[in-house]
């Protein structure tokens, strides 16, 4: 049998917001979630009441075969009794204990203890800090040192409450990789909640769309983004064009990117692995119908309309052009080119209008 | 100076101390994490000795522990002697009279504990109990001290209510302030003097630590 973690639940707060938690997880094997979200959407409190540090009204949350609540049956297993690993937004680490005081924490006085709390340091590159104490230590020190605490305790899951929130905007970014590699690497499925929607590419396998207290969709993240269920996920995503790709090359600042059966042109970011999310918003796509003469846009794809879906003012036109790709236009601007489906345009995207977004 | 009330009076202080440590730490813990609506009724419970007079309180125990309780007589018939004019009862007395001086800071020191900490040693498999003396206790030393300090300095200068309950008996109730007030009745200003002074250095030095302590965050 499938390993399920299966949630749903209802937290009610008083004179406030009532939390619909529905999830169905695998609950073995690595794996990153990503619960996703505007901020005040309920994805922390879904997140707590996963670690058993928030209690629901009703419902219940099953790990497995594992009952950890169940409202009627007056279940509630503590967060001790869960035996998952939390990582706090601002890391809570204990500012008595140093370093290694810290990550042997949960340890007990099990034998191999000190041996162990140096290898899970090495592992993640912060040996040299085990005698400091974390005021002294930067945020992505903290971060690490907090990651080795949670996973010292092997725990059966990793829930993450933006693990890189607290974090300056260029340590975020190259952490953001490494976080990946590390809760890959550390062979438990993880759940991490964030707002940003950059983050949710580059870590997520699997996303959790959240608004006003529900979950509203999950998929992965391809499907997610180019694929939304409805109008208010597409707007919460705000990224039509979503697709995976593979780095060619890097020319002067310029990547060469294969997605489909075309290859793009698209500013290369300072840090670019080979395996890429090319992420492209519908307002950047230019659509014609005949191939401009000269144009400074370095993409240039024949596409062919797919679909059309009205959406306020604008047009959402599907093209298919080696790769799903979507355009918003307006809606004069669709009837002044006569759209129709199954159309052929010429569809144009700048260079720095592709983001190229490392998924490891 | 009375070396007997000296004697009393550091015995008074630091038993006064020791059971206030006991049901202090715990009812503060409550205090500092209980979302019960009726908090606010004990919170101005251990409050009530910071207004009320001593004689107050004083009368109240006499008539409580008195021999027409049902506590008075429950203890004359297991003690042996009744509660009043003894050192037990001065020690009740001091107890209740001190209870704001420990719980109050220990109470701020708790509140103050980042409660992620100790949500991260519960996820982290450590036991409620455990966390406490691991990660509490330690963040919260220096509060606790400052109230054990307090509570200790305070019941060395008790007199109202060791004087209701105790009266003035040596070696069992006359603590040094007792004795000074006694010894300014019967004209005996040298002695007086003395005890006075001792007091006084007593009670500066008492607050010089805990404002150290309270600078003192962190055991950094």
């Amino acid at each position: 049998m499938m390993q399920e973690l299966d949630a749903d639940f209802e937290k009610r707060f008083a004179g406030g917001p009532t939390i619909r938690g529905r999830l169905k997880l695998p609950a073995a094997g690595p794996g990153v979630t990503v619960l996703f979200g505007p901020s005040g959407c309920g994805k922390t409190t879904l997140l707590r009441a996963l670690a058993g540090l928030v209690r629901p009204e009703s419902g219940t949350i099953k790990f497995g075969s594992e009952v950890w609540f169940d409202a009627e049956r007056r279940i509630s297993r503590s967060p001790q009794e869960r035996d998952v690993g939390f990582l706090f937004q601002n890391y809570a680490l204990f500012p008595h204990l140093t370093v290694a005081g810290n990550v042997a924490y949960g340890l007990k006085a099990r034998r191999g203890a000190t041996a162990l709390v140096r290898e899970i340091l090495a592992r993640l590159k912060v040996e040299e800090l085990a005698d400091r104490y974390p005021a002294q230590l930067s945020g992505g020190q903290q971060q690490r040192v907090a990651l080795a605490r949670t996973l010292a305790c092997e725990p059966r899951l990793l829930l993450l409450d933006e693990p890189l929130s607290a974090l300056d905007a260029p340590v975020r970014e190259q952490l953001r990789g490494e976080l990946r590699h590390i809760l890959l690497e550390s062979g438990k499925p993880a759940i991490m909640v964030t707002h940003d929607r950059i983050e949710t590419l580059a870590l997520a396998d699997t996303v959790v769309v959240m608004t006003d207290g529900e979950v509203r969709q999950c998929g992965s993240v391809q499907e997610v983004f180019s694929r939304p269920d409805n109008l208010a996920i597409a707007q919460i995503v705000g990224i039509e064009t979503v697709e995976p790709g593979i780095v060619q090359r890097v020319e002067s600042g310029l990547a060469t990117v294969h997605v489909g059966t075309v290859t793009l042109t698209a500013v290369a970011p300072a840090v670019l692995p080979r395996e890429v999310f090319v992420c492209i918003r519908g307002e950047d796509v230019l659509v014609f119908r005949e191939m401009a003469a000269a144009t400074s846009a370095r993409n240039r794809l024949t596409a062919r309309v797919t679909s059309r879906v009205a959406e306020g003012p604008m047009i959402r036109v599907g093209l298919d052009c080696g790769f799903s790709l979507t355009a918003l236009v307006t809606r004069p601007a669709c009837e002044e080119l006569n759209l129709q489906i199954g159309d052929q345009v010429v569809a144009l995207i700048k260079a720095p209008s592709i983001h190229l977004v490392g998924h490891g | 100076m009375d070396a007997q009330a000296v004697w009393l009076t550091l015995k008074l202080a630091a038993c006064t101390t020791g059971i206030l440590v006991v049901i202090g730490l715990p009812l503060a813990y409550w205090l500092a994490t209980s979302t019960r609506r009726w908090r606010f009724l004990v919170d101005a419970a251990v409050a009530l000795p910071l207004l009320l007079p001593p004689t107050v309180l004083g009368y109240y125990l006499l008539v409580g522990m008195g021999p027409k309780s049902f506590v008075g007589r429950w203890y004359e018939s297991l003690a042996g002697h009744s509660l009043p004019f003894s050192f037990t009862g001065i020690l009740l007395g001091s107890v209740i009279y001190n209870l704001p001086f420990a719980v109050r800071p220990f109470t701020a020191a708790f509140a103050a504990v980042d409660r992620r900490l100790i949500e991260a040693s519960w996820c982290l498999g450590v036991s409620r109990g455990e966390t406490f003396r691991r990660v509490t206790i330690p963040l919260c030393w220096p509060g606790i001290l400052t109230g054990m300090v307090l509570a200790f300095a305070h019941t060395v200068g008790e007199f109202g209510v060791v004087l209701m309950v105790g009266g003035n008996i040596p070696a069992v109730t006359r603590t040094i302030s007792v004795a000074l007030y006694d010894d300014v009745q019967a004209l005996q200003y040298t002695a007086a003097a003395q005890s006075a002074a001792v007091l006084m250095i007593f009670a500066f030095a008492a607050l010089c630590l805990t404002y150290t302590l309270s600078r003192r965050s962190l055991p950094l």
